[in-house]
């Protein structure tokens, strides 16, 4: 048995961890967020129930979007009339024969970095996204919200070790 | 750094990101595995606790309907049955009974007849009857039906006797026309014209009007008439000899039965009839051991001079014709 499910404050923490990263990963293929959400549940039901059967030999991640992958696909199965064969395109169903779970990652450091962001002000939320999102200078953030490049300069810096310290112990980001 | 800024740009690659509240998803997705999978890891909140005793006084208020219905269901059908039906034993002597539909029926001694009292949504009528008697039936649209062992008789306004004797039933039909016919081979029947008289016995109907005559025992030939039924002639001794020794070889079939019933529906690939065949399907034949291989019934049947076979296309494959005729 994994240690991740031995009691059900683990499993909350696996869930909440991974929930959100899974829906949106999922949803890469279902283009609804109401089918991909009952996917993923549906995922954590049947790990939970098998939790005392489970031997995982490589990581919870792995473990997880395997079982969130077969999950889907037997809901597509399951939903022929709903996902006809036009809906998917070459390369996305091609994507489901991977079988790397690094496929998670983006979604993971994504939710990591969005999550992170809520701890900070809007204002500097703003400014951190025009910055490194958007891709425009000091200069053009300061004239665009008429600011100082001062002030621009230390949001960003000040957001940066918010997401730094928040992101720091996250156990997929800094292996 | 340069791991950070990694990280920020692989962020950038997904787009519409959509966040659900993991703290509301999680207290939904753990109210679900109290109720329904894990109620002994998991403390359940008094409010639950209602729930759940709720749900089992319904599913318990639920079974209870269903045994009642079950067992009111169970007395309504056993009260129906025994009201619909009755049974008159015969011992010493005969006895006599006139049904609802008012069919009369005279039950021989030492025999039991099962019959009906009420005919309401009824389609069929049925009796059965161990031992012997004899049906005046009275017409109706309903068929009459008589269940007696092996066999069943089956008619719709006419009077005949069923005769149970050592080894085989007799049915003696006095008047109209009966189909008798056996219950497990349905195909397996007889029609009685008026006069006629029909033996059954080991799944064959025998008419010993035509054992009188010596001639071939030929099921499908009807009697003449003969409407002083009861003073026919006795089979003679000479033919009851000749009909035992028959019988010690092996079971008695008619060829019709035979080709149909064994060689055809269970070799449909193997064995086919000659269009110009013109076997006597009625001819009485002697089988030892019906399921041995259909190449020896053939064999027999051929050996008996009631068909001639030659090989077809495929192995193991035969063509029925006609017997070879003797000079």
């Amino acid at each position: 048995m994994s240690k991740a499910f031995e009691n059900i404050k683990d499993f909350e923490l696996v869930f909440k961890e991974y929930y959100n990263p899974l829906i949106n990963f999922v949803n890469r293929y279902l283009s609804n967020f109401e089918n991909s959400r009952e996917v993923v549940q549906m995922t954590f039901v049947k790990v939970w129930e098998n939790r005392l059967n489970l031997h995982i030999k490589t990581s919870v991640k792995s473990y997880l979007y395997q079982s969130a992958k077969n999950t889907m696909i037997d809901f597509i199965r399951k939903n022929k009339i709903i996902f006809n064969a036009t809906e998917f395109d070459g390369s996305l169903s091609n994507s489901l024969l991977d079988d790397n779970p690094d496929q998670l990652d983006p979604y993971i450091i994504k939710n990591a970095v969005e999550t992170a962001l809520k701890n900070v002000k809007p204002k500097a939320r703003e400014i951190f996204s025009l910055h490194k999102f958007e891709g425009l200078t000091y200069q053009e953030i300061a004239e665009y919200l008429n600011i100082s490049k001062r002030s621009v300069e230390d949001n960003v810096a000040k957001t940066l070790k918010i997401l730094k310290d928040q992101l720091k112990n996250h156990p997929d980001l800094y292996e | 750094m340069k791991k950070f800024d990694d990280i920020l740009r692989k962020s950038e690659e997904i787009k519409d990101y959509t966040i659900f509240d993991v703290n509301l998803e999680w207290n939904q997705f753990s109210a679900m595995l109290e109720n329904n999978l894990d109620h002994q890891s998991n403390p359940i909140s008094t409010s639950e606790v209602f729930s759940i005793e709720d749900k089992r006084h319904i599913i318990y208020l639920l079974s209870f309907a269903a045994v009642m219905i079950l067992v009111f269901a169970s007395l309504f059908l056993f009260s129906k049955s025994e009201s619909n039906e009755s049974e008159l034993i015969s011992k010493s002597d005969s006895e006599s009974i006139e049904l609802i539909d008012g069919t009369k029926i005279n039950v021989s001694p030492n025999s039991t007849l099962k019959y009906y009292t009420n005919l309401e949504y009824k389609e069929q009528r049925f009796v059965s009857l161990q031992g012997s008697g004899q049906f005046d039936v009275s017409r109706s649209i309903l068929p009459f039906i008589v269940y007696h062992n092996e066999i069943f008789v089956e008619v719709l306004g006419t009077s005949f006797k069923i005769l149970q004797e050592s080894d085989k039933i007799k049915i003696v039909n006095i008047s109209g026309t009966v189909k008798v016919g056996e219950i497990k081979n349905k195909d397996n029947f007889r029609i009685l014209k008026e006069g006629d008289v029909f033996h059954y016995s080991d799944g064959l109907f025998i008419n010993p009007a035509d054992s009188i005559s010596n001639k071939s025992i030929n099921a499908y030939t009807p009697a003449p008439l003969n409407k002083e039924i009861e003073n026919s002639k006795p089979v003679p001794e000479k033919n009851k000899e000749e009909n035992t020794a028959i019988a010690l070889k092996g079971r008695k079939y008619t060829l019709e039965s035979v080709i149909n019933n064994y060689l055809i529906k269970f070799n449909k690939k193997k064995i086919k009839i000659d269009k110009k065949a013109k076997p006597d399907l009625n001819k009485i034949i002697t089988i030892d051991d019906i399921n041995k291989p259909y190449k020896s019934i053939l064999e027999d049947l051929k050996q008996q001079g009631v068909i001639d076979f030659i090989s077809g296309d495929c192995p193991d494959c035969f063509i029925i014709r006609s017997p070879e005729k003797k000079n």
